[in-house]
């Protein structure tokens, strides 16, 4: 997954970052420190490790994948509007995902109105690059409306299906198709459409989603969050609690189900042929293959001390 | 007496929120696991013979589980 261009992108992202945050401070003297905190543990973190993590979605590294290898050395300015426009874009989605899960301190409410200053400082960049009445904008608005539709609508759901799961679940990484179709439109000749690219990007969120659910079946139960697993524990095993079917079946389920959808992002990496994006995939799948390895190990763990308790009461 | 079931929930409780538990099992502290068992309210006939048991077992993965079930385990997305 390494390649020659990595160093470039490592500065690119960090730049980005040290730009996302001087301003955030600059703009919001004081609520900055507290949105950081809450955001980013104290002192926040904000590495650029976690844009190169192949558990991240990779919603800053695509548009730079996307973009010609010549482009991403000479064309800084953009590569870096880019990355700065990502950061604040994904900020302010993952606020508003975090308030509308309860899914955090309770404090996190009070700065729910940095969304909006995440939100302007996610369209501001491109200003630079497409006039008003530009193609862009429509692309823009329609995939922020959808990003904005699809994380409201998960968060009003009372129940998860698989129906539900894929027209709007799923979709809550639409507004990454934003610096890709801004990367499309900035360069010409390039080798995929824009809609392979929208393609890959469903695909993958679909696989993300779930991940983020099937490993977090705890930690969105005791937040009262309501997935796509609590919703099949309630269908799979009505009158079991969520604990109890994940450790019979749901585990196993999940684990498969998993895997199928992991295939379909293989599939659609392979079709668009990109080399760096191949690469990260195949990454992803080793992690993945570790997470659910790990995961298998701890339920384990968990049978073991119901096994001893049980003999020793029989 | 509970099943094999709610025993398993007991423990996941357990390791979710009672860090004095999961410290119990990671430096397999006799008299730590003996206590905390009982804080449980899990009554077995013979505490000695299934502290012995549990002291066998490699709680080392403890971490990996209690990263697993009391936070988001997945980077930013």
């Amino acid at each position: 997954m390494q390649d020659s261009s990595y160093p470039p992108f490592e500065r690119l992202v960090s730049d980005a970052f040290v730009r996302f945050e001087s301003n955030l401070r600059a703009a919001l003297p004081n609520t900055a420190p507290q949105v950081l905190k809450l955001l980013h543990g104290d002192p926040p973190a904000l590495h650029p490790e976690v844009a190169l993590d192949s558990r991240s979605f990779p919603h800053y590294l695509l548009p730079y994948w996307l973009s010609p290898v010549r482009a991403r050395a000479v064309d800084l300015e953009f590569q870096s509007d880019v990355l700065y426009s990502t950061a604040n874009g994904s900020h302010s989605i993952r606020l508003c995902d975090n308030i509308a899960d309860g899914d955090g301190p309770s404090t996190l409410r009070k700065v729910a109105p940095c969304a909006a200053y995440f939100s302007s400082e996610f369209s501001r960049p491109y200003m630079k690059y497409f006039p008003v009445h530009h193609d862009f904008w429509g692309f823009f608005d329609k995939f922020w409306a959808q990003q904005v539709e699809s994380s409201s609508a998960d968060a009003l759901l009372r129940d998860v299906d698989d129906q539900a799961f894929l027209l709007l679940c799923s979709k809550k990484f639409t507004a990454t198709k934003i610096p890709i179709v801004a990367v499309h439109l900035r360069y010409e000749e390039l080798e995929n459409s824009p809609e392979e690219w929208f393609k890959f990007v469903d695909m993958l969120g679909n696989f993300v989603q779930f991940n983020n659910d099937f490993f977090d079946w705890n930690h969105d139960s005791q937040y009262g969050i309501i997935t796509y697993i609590s919703s099949e524990a309630r269908r799979r095993a009505p009158g079991e609690s969520l604990a109890r079917w994940f450790l019979k079946e749901g585990f196993d389920w999940g684990a498969s189900s998993l895997r199928s959808r992991f295939d379909n992002v293989k599939k659609e990496a392979e079709f668009l042929g990109n080399r760096a994006v191949l690469d990260w995939v195949i990454a992803r799948g080793y992690a993945l293959d570790c997470d659910i390895d790990e995961a298998r190990s701890d339920l384990e763990l968990v049978k073991t001390f119901g096994r001893i308790i049980s003999s020793a009461q029989c | 007496m509970a099943s094999e079931h709610e025993n398993e929930q007991i423990f996941l409780r357990a390791c979710t929120t009672n860090e004095a538990f999961r410290q119990a099992l990671r430096k397999k502290d006799r008299d730590a696991i003996t206590k905390e068992l009982d804080h449980l309210g899990i009554k077995v006939a013979d505490t000695k013979a299934v502290v012995d048991e549990i002291v066998k077992v490699n709680w080392g993965e403890l971490y990996s589980l209690e990263r697993r079930l009391t936070g988001r385990v997945h980077p930013d997305n």
